[in-house]
Parts: C-alpha cells; structure tokens; sequence
C-alpha cells in the first residue's frame, strides 16, 4: 500500500517537474541545466549511434553485395547480349549490301536466300586463295559460278559438289578475269598471284596528248569474260592504287587494291545465271533510269 | 608407332593446317606444320619416314585443296629430298640442324610450288623483291613454331623407340 502511494507520488512529481521546466524554460538557468545534461548524455548518445550504424552498416553491406552479385551477373549478361547484337548488326548489314547489290543488278540471277553461303574453310597453303562454300550442285551452283559480295567480285567456283563448292578467289595466281577501267575505259587481264597482290596486266600505253589509260584511283570492274568463260559485266573488283610504267615494254601494270576483304568473308552470293549481252548498269556505271 | 596412330597423327597435323594455322597468319603468310613435322620427323626417324609423311600429308592436302593433284605433294616430297642432301653435310649435335633444314626447306618448298603454280599457267612474279616478300615471313613463321612441332614429336620418337636413322642429332 505504501509503496503505492510513493508511485503516485513520484509520479505527480516528475509531472509537476515537466510542467514547471516548460513553463520556465525561457529562463537562463534552466537552458544551462539543459546543456549540461545534453553534454552528459552525448557520448552515450553517440556511442549508441555507432553501435547501432555499426549493426545497420553490417546489413547494408551485405544488402550491397549481393546488389553488386545481382548487377554483375545483369551486366555479363548484356555484354553477351551486346556481342550478339553486334553479330547480328553485321550479319544485317552484309544481308543489306548483298540485296542491295540484288536489286541493282536484275540481270543476275541470283536464286534468292538459298544461294547465300557460308565460308566453311580456307587453303591449306597460303600460297593459293581459295576458299569453301556451303553450297553446291544441289543449289545451283556450278564450276565456273561467279561468286559476289554486296560490293564486289569475290571469285569463281572451280569445283561444285553436291553440297559445298570450292571458289577460287579473283587474288590466286591462277585467276584470269578480264576487267575494264571505268574512268578510260581501257580494257585489261586481272591476275592474282601467290602474294595475293593483285595486278592488271595489258593496259595498253598511253598514247601522247590523250588522257592516260589508268591512273591511281581508277576504279575497275569486269569486262565479261574470265579465263576463256563469261562473267557478269561491271561488278565492281577494286581500285587502282599503282601504276607500272616501262618504255620497254607495250602494255603497263596496274595494281590493284580490292574492294573485297577476302579474309573477312562470312556470307556469299552465287551468281547461277545471267544473260551475257546484257547488264542492268549504263556504260558509265550508274543504274538506268527505272523506265528504260 | 602403328599405322592407325600415325594416320591419327597426320590428320590431327592437317586438321591443325587447316583451323588453327590460319589465325595464326602475318598477312598473308601463315605458317605451314605440314612442312615443320616433315623435316621434323625425318630428322627424328630419317629421311626415309619423313618421306612417307610427305606423301600421305601432300595427298591430304591437295584433296582439300582445288588445284591439281602433287601441288603439295611434289613440294613436300622435294623438301624430304632435302632431308637426304642435309644428312651429307650436317651431322652436328646442334639444335641449329632442325633449324636450319626448317629455314632450307621452307625456301625450297615456296620455290617448288611457285614453280607448279607457275608451270599450270598461274601468275609468278619472280622479281626479287617479291620473293622476298613472299619467303621472308613464312621462314619467320615456320622458325617460330619450329618448337612447337619438334618437341612433341622428338617425345613421340623417343617413346615409340626403334631404330633411329636421323641425322645424328638428337636433342
């Protein structure tokens, strides 16, 4: 019972206090009693602050490592996606030059995505250039196929099987493709050769007071015919960066950067026929006008 | 060795020629094994079976090739050849032996098969500087991996044992 009333009691008390401390609380004496006890209390205060950053740091750092875990795997993830997007984006973009090169040049036929191969394998020496196609007889492609890329020549199949062809590329010493200079329209023989460079060999020498016959920049395409067959004309083969001169001699060298990467190559067109008279280009090299 | 293992071993070296080599290619040179385990191998086990692999090697290649067959036959024969000529006048216990018939046999193989090239209506240049161009970095390519091919195959010979009629020397 007693110790009843001294609850009350100390409880009246405290309540008093409070009200008598807000009520004074204006005055100078009990704001420095206030200062006091806050620079008391302080250290405890802060020691609790850091016991308690302390525990909540321990969970944040876990809660950010496994963030850190999470993100790392999202951003392997999106390098693997970006390298296959960026697959993709070429892929697109060699589809798109291959038909665009399709739709200039109508006279070529083609055979649709079916004729669209794949490098499977290079020369054993790298003395000859040659490479593997994925496509074959059972394609339409057969010896002698001109083989193109959206911007340029590539080669001619010389072995076709069923299902994969051997091509011969324009740079090997044992390719003949007879080309002309659009810019002179001089006509000349384009030889490979073991080193891969490639030369135009013929071009008659330039005649006193006429423009020259070849000249550093021309560019060359084909004239219509390769080693004793036909060929498609004005398929752009490369860009003179060369000329070879001599007096002693009745025709100058030309040589010749190609436009083709040939150790790049992924996709390929089979060109399986064509009409030999005619060529969807004018003879200045630009497209005809769609009504003529 | 029986004959399975050694025609597993010679396509594995072809498969290597075909798949790897070129990755492995300065410009438009590339090293050529082929050529390194023939000379490698007839310095190993004489010229003789260095020989027989330039056959069974040189038929492997030109079927994966589209020129005429012996375009890497004769070459690869011409260079076991050299194998014969460098036993009269290199017997040393020098690691400069292989060296130098890797450095002589990659000079004779590039002229023999620019010489077939050439004699099936392909376009030459001989013109020194060319032929420079064109010699200089498959020497350096196929000194490079002279290594990597001879090691293997010295373990090889040496496991398999039997009579060594090399060159007189043997690492």
């Amino acid at each position: 019972m007693r110790n009843r009333n001294d609850r009350q009691v100390l409880l009246l008390s405290l309540v008093l206090l409070g009200a008598t401390m807000s009520i004074f609380s204006g005055f100078t004496g009990i704001a420095a009693l206030n200062d006091l006890l806050g620079r008391v209390a302080a250290p405890v205060n802060d020691m609790f602050g850091v016991v308690g950053n302390t525990l909540g740091g321990a969970q944040d750092a876990r809660a950010l490592s496994e963030r850190v875990d999470q993100l790392e795997s999202e951003l392997a993830a999106l390098e693997v996606n970006a390298a296959k997007l960026g697959d993709v984006s070429r892929e697109n973009e060699e589809l798109r030059r291959l038909l665009a090169f399709r739709t200039q040049r109508v006279d070529l036929d083609l055979m649709g995505a079916s004729v669209v191969a794949e490098s499977i394998g290079q020369e054993p020496g790298s003395l000859m250039h040659t490479l593997w196609i994925d496509v074959g007889q059972d394609s339409e492609a057969l010896e002698g196929a001109p083989v193109v890329v959206g911007h340029g020549l590539v080669g001619r199949i010389v072995r076709a099987y069923g299902s994969s062809s051997h091509v011969r590329l324009v740079n090997d010493p044992s390719s003949k493709i007879g080309v002309r200079i659009e810019r002179s329209r001089a006509t000349g023989m384009l030889v490979g050769s073991p080193s891969g460079e490639m030369t135009i060999d013929y071009i008659p020498q330039n005649a006193p007071d006429r423009e020259p016959m070849v000249e550093v920049g021309d560019l060359v395409f084909t004239s219509g015919l390769a080693d004793g067959a036909h060929v498609p004309r004005m398929i752009p083969v490369g860009q003179v960066v060369e000329v070879r001169q001599s007096d002693e001699k009745t025709a100058q060298v030309a040589v010749v950067r190609p436009h083709v990467d040939f150790r790049s190559l992924e996709q390929v067109l089979v060109v399986t026929e064509w009409d030999p008279a005619s060529t969807s280009l004018d003879d200045d090299g630009s497209a005809p006008d769609e009504d003529s | 060795m029986s004959p399975y293992m050694t025609f597993a071993l010679l396509v594995s070296i072809v498969w290597a020629q075909l798949a790897v080599m070129p990755r492995a290619a300065l410009g438009s040179a590339a090293p050529f094994l082929p050529l390194i385990a023939v000379v490698c191998w007839g310095i190993l086990r004489g010229p003789n079976a260095g020989l027989a692999w330039a056959i069974v090697i040189g038929l492997m290649l030109d079927q994966m090739s589209p020129s005429p067959i012996g375009m890497y036959t004769v070459p690869l024969v011409v260079c076991a050849g050299v194998l014969l000529f460098g036993r009269r006048i290199l017997l040393s216990n020098s690691i400069a032996v292989p060296a130098a018939l890797v450095f002589v046999a990659t000079f004779v193989y590039v002229v023999a098969q620019e010489a077939l090239i050439g004699i099936g209506g392909g376009h030459v240049p001989w013109s020194p500087d060319t032929q420079f161009g064109l010699i200089a970095p498959r020497i350096a390519l196929n000194l490079l991996w002279f290594p990597a091919v001879f090691f293997p195959l010295r373990a090889i010979a040496r496991r398999i044992g039997g009579p060594r009629i090399g060159l007189g020397w043997e690492g």
